[in-house]
């Protein structure tokens, strides 16, 4: 089914096509949040929040981009979350950082997510949604811009900071100093 | 070694592959979204059968006690018969000024005293619950029937100055003073009724006053222009006192000393 009769019928009422919405984009969502919050438990509360509000105030959304649309209601939820936490995390030290384990030197293959959000949390939550929209979602930097309220270029350069911040650490290659 | 964008890729892709969505969860979601819908639809269903304005004011007026309303088209249609039967008998101009005048204290009076008979109640709590408050319904009404007296006392006015031969201005404050003074008198009445009824007062008030015109118009040079100064002297005392009596009724039903929904 496609997603511009998906909403029509959504907007009838239909509760067959809001499960099918939720079988689409559930996933996406829930891990684009994972990525964000790096907690479980919170990332299923807001991503289920991010659906509800969708039901509750999105009737009167008809662009054609649902899964953009359900993320950017995520990623504000996020933002949220992090301004109620805020005070109550530390930000994690590049000492830290080191005691991070290398997924190549373990032997258990799942240890790719916790590694992943590790390094994610070390990222400030601005760049780290860039990183993860782009590299996960594989959305275009307009979007992402659009979604975040910045220009292309705050977009493009935020990533690409990400990115560096992200390979100096995975090579193990950042100053104690710093 | 160098790292490329796609090993942080291949990361993301290795990691999603192991995030495991619980379903127990992805169930919660979707039984959450249709409690939700469930709510925006009965939420609608409300919605539809919520009353529009229109459909409010047509139910308040279809239970209103419609009675005073034909006795006030009766008033007015009996009024007319009268200045007919008047006219036709013959009449001089002054007698049929007087009548005129005495039909638009009676018209301001009865006006009035339906205020009396359908917002006379002793549970003023009612009143609270009812969609419009009593003095919004008073003051609806004085509207309505403010309207109507205007077409009738625009009638008069249209008929003595174009049959009678009366000026305009003279017209104007021949039936507008008298309109005004009952009027003033019959709400001075309305605000009296603090936990008692008066009705009464309004027929007898309608009579006495009635009679005054009549004497008045007996009074020789009363309707001419030299009296005018006088004429309106009154009618601008009347105005006044009337704005100050409307201001006074609705200064005690604020209160809650006057009037309550029924």
């Amino acid at each position: 089914m496609k997603e511009s009769e998906l909403i029509q019928k959504l907007h009838n009422g239909d509760k067959e096509a809001a499960g099918l919405i939720i079988e689409r984009y559930y996933a996406d969502i829930y891990r684009f949040c994972l990525y964000m919050v790096q907690s479980e438990e919170d990332a299923y509360d807001i991503a289920q929040e991010s659906f509800l509000k969708f039901i509750k105030y999105g009737t009167s959304y008809h662009h054609q981009n649902l899964r953009g649309y359900l993320l950017t209601i995520a990623r504000n939820l996020c933002f949220d979350y992090f301004r109620d936490k805020k005070g109550t995390e530390t930000p994690v030290g590049w000492e830290e950082l080191d005691k991070i384990p290398k997924p190549r030197n373990q032997i258990k293959e799942t240890e790719d997510i916790i590694y992943l959000q590790n390094l994610l949390k070390a990222l400030s939550p601005d760049i780290r949604e860039v990183v993860v929209l782009r590299m996960y979602e594989e959305m275009k930097f307009k979007d992402i811009a659009d979604m975040m309220g910045c220009s292309v270029s705050t977009a493009k350069s935020r990533f690409r900071l990400g990115i560096s911040q992200l390979k100096r650490m995975m090579e193990g290659e950042h100053d104690d100093g710093r | 070694m160098t790292m490329g964008d796609s090993e942080i890729k291949n990361l993301f892709v290795r990691a999603n592959a192991q995030v495991h969505i619980d379903e127990a969860r992805k169930q919660k979601t979707h039984q959450a979204m249709m409690m939700e819908m469930e709510k925006q639809e009965i939420n609608k269903q409300r919605m539809e059968m919520m009353m529009s304005i229109k459909n409010i004011l047509l139910q308040q007026f279809q239970y209103m006690d419609k009675l005073f309303f034909y006795i006030y088209g009766g008033l007015i249609c009996l009024g007319i018969i009268f200045i007919a039967v008047l006219q036709y008998i013959g009449v001089s101009q002054n007698e049929i000024i007087t009548v005129c005048m005495a039909g638009a204290g009676i018209l301001s009076i009865t006006s009035i005293g339906v205020i009396d008979k359908m917002f006379f109640g002793k549970m003023a709590e009612l009143g609270a619950s009812c969609y419009f408050n009593t003095k919004q319904c008073v003051a609806a009404w004085m509207v309505m029937s403010g309207m109507v007296n205007v077409v009738v006392l625009f009638l008069m006015a249209g008929y003595l100055n174009g049959f009678w031969r009366v000026g305009l201005l003279q017209v104007g404050l021949y039936i507008l003073t008298p309109y005004l003074l009952s009027g003033m008198i019959a709400l001075g009445i309305l605000s009296m009724e603090a936990g008692r009824k008066h009705s009464f007062l309004f027929g007898i008030s309608g009579v006495f006053l009635s009679i005054g015109y009549g004497i008045i118009g007996t009074i020789p040079r009363v309707m001419t222009l030299a009296a005018m100064w006088i004429w309106t002297a009154v009618f601008i005392l009347s105005l006044l006192l009337f704005v100050i009596q409307i201001k006074r009724l609705f200064n005690r039903m604020e209160k809650g000393d006057v009037l309550c929904m029924n």
